[in-house]
């Protein structure tokens, strides 16, 4: 297993397109930050202006609304970052685990040698999702880093629809945003073992990472089209408990909600890992 | 002593279409075993399911001894293989693909990939990526990792393919080395005759999923036992008189040869008789074919026969 996992983080970290997501991530922070950094003033004018208008004329908003933590902190809210972005770069690594080996050949080349093909899926699913995991936290710090780069340091101002205004200490918001991030890297590994399954059962990498992605999109809307049929369902998906992680924020949080929320993404990373492993096992290898 | 390779009624169904059709093939210790068919034959197939990557839809194999796929792991640990074209990961290092494979068989012994690159003449090239390769460097790392466990067996399908005249000659020779020198067994598929017939010791040849001919190569390149070669001061008078001859069904020139096929073993009385035609003969030996010509003629009679001879 040991052997496998080695050969998997070799193959894996010597390849120069494996970075490319990183930097893809890097360049998003980048542009959020630039964003609210080039407004400077105007932003925080515009943001005070947008406060005021919510908290009515009770309160006097004065200091610095806009810093570093603010940045993770709008791109989780914002969802789709971490929800398309970081998850499609998470299904386009881990989908091509399987099946571009198996097309490539190199499967087979593998499978020759004395080594259990749930060592190969389990190697490959520990890699991917490090991988997840890794891309997901980086999100997060490229923002942070860069924030505290260009916005400086400070306590985090946010309005939240569900608690109104926060305040969160600046060392509060810092531990609040890596539980965040950490819940959605768990998320992401959930997103590449689905992912690695499908590719375990396909020959082509973009169709894992394409069916993967679909069942995403297609989570995420049967999460929120307002039909009663769907009702049933919704607690079950994906998308419903990955939702479940923002809760972190809460002035109280609902902790029995987020560890239920874990197990049900562990939960389906550990499913579609015994998939994988079924599916290899019983594939045949004839490319 | 056990067949190192030995399949039982091996059949391999893909849907409709019957790759392996009862297969009942023998391959002994210290063979060079030559597998042998056209395109669609069932030969890759055979190989798959001898290295436990297909599962056989009927019948049973055994490869040193454990059935595949059953006992596949036991049997990957002593069988080098190449199956089909060398397939590697063309970001990393011809070395450093050896090396990920190496860890994956388990035990390998210190300087192994040194030697295996040495043997196959690609050490001064390990550092390189596999990606800048050519076909024939591809092929030789394939054999290289094939033999990187120290196998008792190995399993190479069309492990010349690619290769330019001197490197096929170079692989003859390590054929042999590995056969001679290291004990090992090769099974290998081609499709250069030639090559079969200068390193085999024994072939067999499939067509449509079944065994058409098995056996020694010296067998089956004596297989026209009745056809002797005549070398003569007069050929084409030889011809004439031959031909007249009752127990002689045919005689022809042949590469400026003469060969005449008899219907019994009357070698003697054609030699006889052409002495009393006053014709000095020299030599007059068993005609002996090449495998091409054999592979041929076997092919044909299968295509007109429309289905495998046993």
């Amino acid at each position: 297993m040991l052997a496998s996992l080695r050969a998997e983080f070799a193959k894996f970290y010597l390849r120069w397109n494996t970075y490319v997501g990183f930097v893809l991530l890097l360049a998003l922070a980048g542009l959020l930050v630039w964003g609210a950094f080039e407004q400077g003033q105007a932003s925080e004018r515009l943001s005070k202006q947008a406060l005021q208008r919510e908290l009515g004329d009770d309160f006097i908003i004065a200091g610095k609304i806009v810093s570093a933590v603010l940045v993770p902190r709008l791109i989780l809210e914002a969802r789709l970052p971490v929800y398309v972005f970081v998850a499609s770069l998470v299904a386009m690594a881990a989908g091509g685990g399987i099946a571009t080996e198996y097309s490539s050949g190199t499967l087979r080349t593998l499978l020759t040698r004395p080594v259990r093909r749930a060592y190969v899926v389990l190697a490959k699913w520990v890699v991917g999702g490090v991988h997840a995991f890794s891309l997901t936290l980086f999100l997060g710090l490229a923002g942070l880093g860069l924030g505290y780069m260009f916005l400086g340091s400070g306590d985090l101002v946010w309005v939240d629809p569900r608690s109104g205004l926060q305040i969160v200490p600046e060392l509060q918001a810092l531990r609040d945003l890596a539980a965040a991030f950490a819940l959605q890297g768990l998320a992401m590994i959930a997103v590449a073992s689905i992912a690695l399954c499908v590719s375990a059962a396909v020959s082509r990498g973009a169709t894992a990472a394409g069916v993967t992605v679909s069942f995403l999109l297609i989570s995420g809307m049967v999460g929120v089209i307002p039909l009663d049929a769907f009702e049933h369902i919704r607690p079950y998906l994906l998308t419903t408990q990955m939702a479940r992680f923002e809760h972190i924020f809460d002035n109280q949080v609902n902790w029995t909600q987020i560890h239920g929320a874990i197990l049900w993404v562990a939960g389906y990373a550990v499913v579609s890992l015994i998939g994988a492993i079924v599916i290899l096992s019983r594939r045949e290898i004839r490319c | 002593m056990d067949p190192v390779i030995k399949t039982c009624g091996l059949t391999k169904r893909y849907g409709k279409r019957l790759a392996v059709d009862g297969l009942d093939l023998e391959v002994g210790r210290g063979q060079i075993f030559g597998f042998l068919g056209p395109n669609g034959a069932g030969k890759s197939t055979t190989i798959r399911v001898l290295l436990g990557l297909l599962r056989p839809s009927g019948g049973e194999a055994w490869v040193l001894g454990a059935r595949v796929p059953q006992d596949r792991l036991r049997v990957a640990a002593r069988v080098g293989a190449l199956a089909e074209s060398p397939a590697f990961y063309d970001h990393l290092s011809g070395r450093r693909n050896l090396e990920m494979l190496s860890r994956l068989s388990g035990s390998c012994e210190r300087g192994r990939i040194d030697r295996v690159l040495e043997l196959v003449g690609l050490a001064d090239r390990q550092r390189d990526q596999v990606g800048a390769y050519s076909h024939g460097m591809r092929q030789r790392l394939g054999i290289a990792q094939a033999l990187l466990p120290k196998p008792e067996l190995v399993i190479l399908d069309e492990p010349a393919t690619g290769l330019d005249p001197k490197g096929l000659a170079e692989v003859r020779e390590l054929m042999r080395h590995l056969r001679d020198e290291e004990g090992i067994t090769i099974f290998l598929s081609s499709h250069l005759l030639h090559e079969v017939e200068l390193i085999c010791t024994d072939v067999c040849v499939v067509s449509n999923g079944r065994i058409v001919k098995q056996g020694t190569v010296e067998e089956l390149l004596s297989r026209k036992q009745s056809e002797v070669e005549v070398t003569v001061n007069d050929p084409v008078a030889a011809a004439g008189v031959a031909q007249q001859l009752p127990y002689v069904s045919r005689a022809e020139m042949v590469n400026g040869q003469l060969r005449v096929t008899l219907t019994g073993d009357s070698a003697a009385d054609l030699n006889r008789e052409l002495v009393s035609a006053g014709l000095r003969v020299s030599a007059l030996s068993p005609a002996r074919s090449t495998l091409e010509e054999i592979y041929l003629t076997l092919m044909a009679e299968q295509e007109h026969a429309g289905k495998p001879a046993r």
